[in-house]
């Protein structure tokens, strides 16, 4: 059978279409639909706020090194907050400009697979990148929280324990990673840690490089 | 205008063109909850774009092509991520022909079908837009690639049919 054939069977096809408005008609009524608008306003909205938090965690940083810029370790804390606040504002504004390129869904095809791709990706790599130094911030936010507020400085009065638990966090993150990689593949009982798991052992990365890939074949092939 | 006209006048443009929806619907989808799923989301996206949609910049069946396409190989995605996502076959056939067995309609409807199901999503959302009869241009247009490639790829398309169906000939035979 010829491509042409194919056609005219398609054409031919009985639709039943009537369930479809019925569907349609139900998304109304139930306010569905203006829900799903509202939603994404609210999704951009999330961001920008998001990106707000990042600014005052930077500007607080900020004051804190400044005032603290002739204590070393507390320079370098600072310092390494400050770098992981710009961080964060970064990884913000991003996601919230490839957002605002991909939520009206009207692109070209390839144009808006390569985009929510590319969102993707960005997404995994970013919430990687700002989640796994907690196993370290967990100690370090708090340190510059008391310093600020009640002058006591822990890594001063403690220098082996802040050390120990560095050395801690040095080997949580590897056990994360190593788990991740053990885990992956096997089903979660929970969406959300298979996500994790996913991001985690590189399988999400792999995923969506071979997505942009099958975009890129079909363009140029 | 005002949201209720605003509402109306996509509702009508919706119901002129629904045959895209439901046929975009059924080729990325395996079951009727999928399809009733996909359906809604289709036309959750069209009315949450429809305030930007300018009718001087193109025919509405095409911007409504690439957002019906664009949700359904998204979802599409999601789906076979969560291994969810089988090869189009026979029982697929039932949300697309209406819930009538496909041993009542048409063998090449079966033979399409199962064609199609060897397909990745681009290229199914490319021979979905050829089986409307949609022209070259605005295939292009949809696909967001050019008149030449959409014309080269159909042509690879249709030798790949053909060896198929020289294949099974010579097996049946």
């Amino acid at each position: 059978m010829e491509l042409d054939e194919m056609k005219r069977a398609w054409a031919h096809m009985d639709l039943r279409q009537d369930g479809m408005e019925a569907l349609l008609r139900q998304g109304f009524r139930d306010r569905r639909m203006d829900k799903a608008r509202g939603a994404m306003r609210w999704s951009l909205l999330g961001q920008a706020v998001e990106i707000a938090c990042w600014v005052a965690f930077v500007v607080f940083v900020a004051s804190f090194w400044v005032v603290h810029r002739q204590v070393t370790h507390l320079l370098l804390v600072g310092l390494l907050l400050h770098a992981y606040g710009i961080a964060g504002i970064w990884s913000g504004a991003t996601q919230l400009f490839l957002l605002s390129r991909i939520y009206l869904f009207d692109a070209p095809v390839l144009v808006l697979q390569r985009r929510l791709a590319q969102l993707r990706r960005f997404r995994m790599v970013s919430t990687l990148a700002l989640g796994l130094p907690w196993w370290f911030l967990w100690l370090l936010v708090p340190l510059v929280v008391l310093t600020w507020w009640s002058g006591v400085d822990l890594f001063a009065g403690a220098p082996g324990w802040i050390w120990a638990c560095m050395a801690v966090g040095v080997a949580g993150t590897g056990f994360s990673l190593w788990l991740a990689r053990r885990l992956a593949g096997r089903a979660m009982w929970s969406p959300w840690l298979q996500r994790v798991v996913d991001d985690m052992s590189g399988r999400t990365l792999a995923r969506v490089s071979r997505q942009l890939d099958e975009i890129a074949r079909f363009e140029r092939d | 205008m005002i949201v209720g006209q605003h509402q109306r006048h996509f509702v009508a443009l919706l119901r002129e063109h629904r045959g895209i929806v439901f046929k975009v619907a059924g080729l990325y989808s395996r079951s009727v909850a999928d399809r009733e799923d996909l359906v809604q989301e289709i036309g959750t996206q069209l009315w949450r774009s429809f305030g930007r949609y300018d009718a001087a910049r193109g025919k509405f069946s095409t911007w409504m092509y690439r957002i019906a396409l664009n949700v359904a190989i998204s979802q599409a995605r999601r789906w076979r991520e969560a291994d969810r996502l089988e090869p189009l076959e026979m029982h697929h056939l039932e949300t697309v022909g209406g819930g009538e067995s496909i041993r009542e309609q048409d063998e090449r409807l079966a033979a399409l079908h199962a064609f199609i199901g060897q397909l990745d999503a681009l290229n199914r959302a490319l021979i979905l837009l050829y089986l409307e009869d949609r022209s070259y241009a605005e295939m292009a247009e949809i696909l967001g690639i050019s008149e030449t490639n959409v014309a080269t790829k159909l042509g690879r398309i249709k030798q790949k049919l053909r060896g198929q169906m020289a294949g099974a000939a010579t097996t049946g035979a």
